[in-house]
């Protein structure tokens, strides 16, 4: 005889198994109706488009792979931007709606509401439109020395290292021995109450070292200032008013939420805490940096996950405003070669261990966050 | 008398008299309202507390006791009159706001001790933002009053890992830490189990003995007619009268005062 809960285990593992050979069986027999195999060649084959803008060097007649991994690059790029973007936009628009004065707070609602009840679409069509609004080169806006924006995309200078592998190898090597001379450092004051004097030695060589390191890289960097050509920027650092229209439309519409994830946080935070502090003497900004802050912090990252998650997948939306992603990307390859199942699949992949790093990155913050130690 | 009874402390009689200044006002409330929206809390509230004083604070709950001392660190705002405390007077001047509260010790009914950070860190934080001290000397000094309310041991676990009555005694500490002049305890008691009274209350007594202008709202009457000099008693968001605790429990003058009495004694 046999358990009630086993019974019970038993038919959901036959049942899915069922589920699953019906969808595999159905999906070889559609295939084999249309003639198609899976086959994942086309990667190796050239390609006979272009890429707006890439990270990498490509160009028309280059591999599917590397189309791919540019587009994959580009997706990356504008996520990290958008979601350091939306994050310090988020944080200062929650603490002013927790902390400001009247004005401040109910600005802040305002813009929290407003980020939140607009489609994304739409706040990226608006953001695509604004940038072909942009001025031409030589009309360009200058907005400090060697920022410049026009319809060309924004032009940054570019600091350009020429000490190359021996200044990272010795920045690697300083860092860890410093890390370890730390660690050790320590470990010997919380014996002796004070630094032993053999690791006072050891820290100020460290230092010593990082100021060296400092001149090395100040002597052997120079910066690459953007120069108007006849029709365009050169030099520096640029990217696409696509670019941008992307990264300004998606954290924005994110900073929104994360507005509200910070606000909220902070607002669950017992009371007595900030009464606590204040009866103390801690002055408003201090009692937040140093007794809500941390407690909140704990709060906010599950949420701030899932936001980090969903800007990720939002990146998506490129497609709409013509910015070279992985989408973007893989659909043009997709339609010259006919790969559909191949395409998306690898898309699957991608997106997934994309929020599967993400997700991970934060549980490991969680950790660090917790508040009480034991 | 069972409230007197169940949290007697070890002493014999009264604490000592201690010096209390006939000229030096640590606390002055003059003619203070406060209106929760259309509900008043308090009205017309004058009290005149003198340094080295030790005043307790009853009166059934509701009554306006914890607003009353609230405002004197302006945690609450009041409205209508005037609060100084160490001659500077409360406004909405942040400034002073904050030049107050270095100097007056709050301790809560829920102890409020930051759970992030140690039971030293919890004793250190103002002393090193606010007072500026050198972290060293702070913890000295940390120490110094951790030992004080008798839990030096206990000075590197978290608030969580603590008894409630531990917890308490290192809210008392954390606000001597910042040498206050004044000391506030909003029910400190309230929220313990009967056996963590004692220890709390044993530590109020240390206190008092050592001359700390106190103010406490409380219902340990057998602590108020030991320690206090004065009883304040309050109702409806007023003060219905004040005494001596000899005066208070024994002849009390008011009606509302001796129902109070026979309800919370019996």
């Amino acid at each position: 005889m046999i358990s009630r809960t086993r019974l019970h285990g038993l038919v959901f593992v036959a049942t899915a198994t069922a589920i699953v050979m019906w969808l595999s069986f159905n999906f070889s027999a559609n295939l084999a109706a249309r003639g198609m195999t899976i086959d994942f060649g086309f990667l190796s084959a050239p390609t006979s488009f272009p890429i707006g803008e890439s990270l990498i060097a490509y160009s028309s007649g280059d591999t599917y792979l590397r189309a791919l991994t540019a587009g994959l690059l580009n997706t990356i790029h504008l996520a990290l931007s958008s979601i350091v973007l939306a994050t310090v936009f988020g944080i200062a628009v929650g603490l002013a709606a927790r902390i400001g004065h009247p004005l401040l707070t109910s600005a802040a609602k305002t813009y929290v509401e407003f980020t939140r009840n607009v489609p994304l679409l739409l706040i990226l069509v608006v953001c695509a439109t604004a940038v072909r609004g942009l001025p031409a080169p030589r009309q360009a806006w200058i907005l400090f020395d060697g920022v410049i924006l026009s319809s060309r995309g924004l032009y940054l200078p570019m600091p350009v290292f020429s000490g190359g592998w021996a200044l990272g190898i010795a920045a690697v090597i300083l860092a860890s021995t410093t890390s370890v001379v730390w660690k050790w450092s320590l470990r010997g004051r919380s014996r002796l109450g004070s630094f032993p004097f053999a690791s006072r030695i050891s820290l100020t060589f460290c230092v010593a070292g990082f100021a060296s390191l400092v001149v090395w890289i100040c002597l052997t960097t120079s910066m690459d200032w953007p120069r108007l050509t006849a029709f365009n920027f050169r030099g520096g650092w640029s990217v696409t008013p696509e670019y941008l229209a992307m990264m300004f439309g998606l954290g924005f519409y994110t900073s929104g939420f994360i507005a509200e994830i910070v606000r909220g946080s902070l607002a669950a935070i017992p009371k007595g805490q900030s009464e606590a502090a204040a009866s103390l003497g801690l002055s408003t900004l201090l009692s937040l940096w140093l007794v809500q802050a941390p407690q909140a912090i704990r709060l906010t990252l599950p949420p701030l996950a899932n936001q980090y998650l969903n800007l990720i997948k939002n990146t998506t939306l490129a497609v709409l405003i013509g910015f070279p992603d992985l989408v973007s990307v893989g659909n043009t390859a997709l339609n010259q070669t006919g790969r559909a199942i191949e395409t998306v699949s690898i898309y699957l992949l991608i997106y997934l261990s994309l929020s599967l790093i993400t997700s991970m990155i934060i549980r490991r913050l969680e950790r660090r966050a917790q508040v009480v130690k034991l | 008398m069972s409230g007197m009874t169940l949290n007697s402390i070890n002493r014999k009689g009264p604490v000592k008299a201690t010096a209390i200044s006939a000229t030096d006002v640590a606390v002055e409330i003059t003619r203070v309202n406060k209106w929760y929206g259309e509900f008043q809390v308090l009205s017309d509230v004058n009290l005149r507390v003198m340094r080295g004083e030790r005043i307790v604070v009853a009166g059934p709950s509701g009554s306006g006791k914890s607003t009353m001392i609230r405002c004197m660190n302006r945690l609450e705002e009041h409205q209508e009159g005037r609060i100084v405390v160490d001659g500077i007077e409360l406004t909405s001047d942040l400034k002073r706001i904050d030049e107050v509260r270095r100097d007056i010790g709050m301790v809560f009914q829920q102890f409020n001790l930051f759970p992030h950070l140690t039971i030293l860190e919890n004793c250190t934080l103002a002393p090193i933002w606010v007072r500026k001290i050198p972290k060293k000397q702070a913890e000295e000094r940390a120490m110094h009053f951790l030992a004080r309310v008798k839990i030096p041991e206990q000075a590197h676990k978290y608030p969580s890992q603590l008894s409630g009555g531990q917890q308490q005694r290192v809210a008392i500490a954390r606000s001597l830490c910042m040498n206050p002049r004044i000391m506030l305890f909003d029910e400190p008691t309230s929220a313990l189990d009967p056996e963590m009274v004692k220890e709390v209350l044993e530590t109020m007594v240390t206190l008092a003995e050592d001359g700390m202008t106190m103010i406490c709202v409380t219902h340990e009457m057998g602590f108020a007619r030991q320690v206090a000099n004065r009883i304040v008693f309050m109702d409806g968001g007023r003060i219905v009268e004040q005494n001596t605790p000899a005066e208070f429990f024994d002849n009390p003058q008011h009606e509302r005062t001796r129902m109070f009495l026979s309800q919370i004694l019996n």
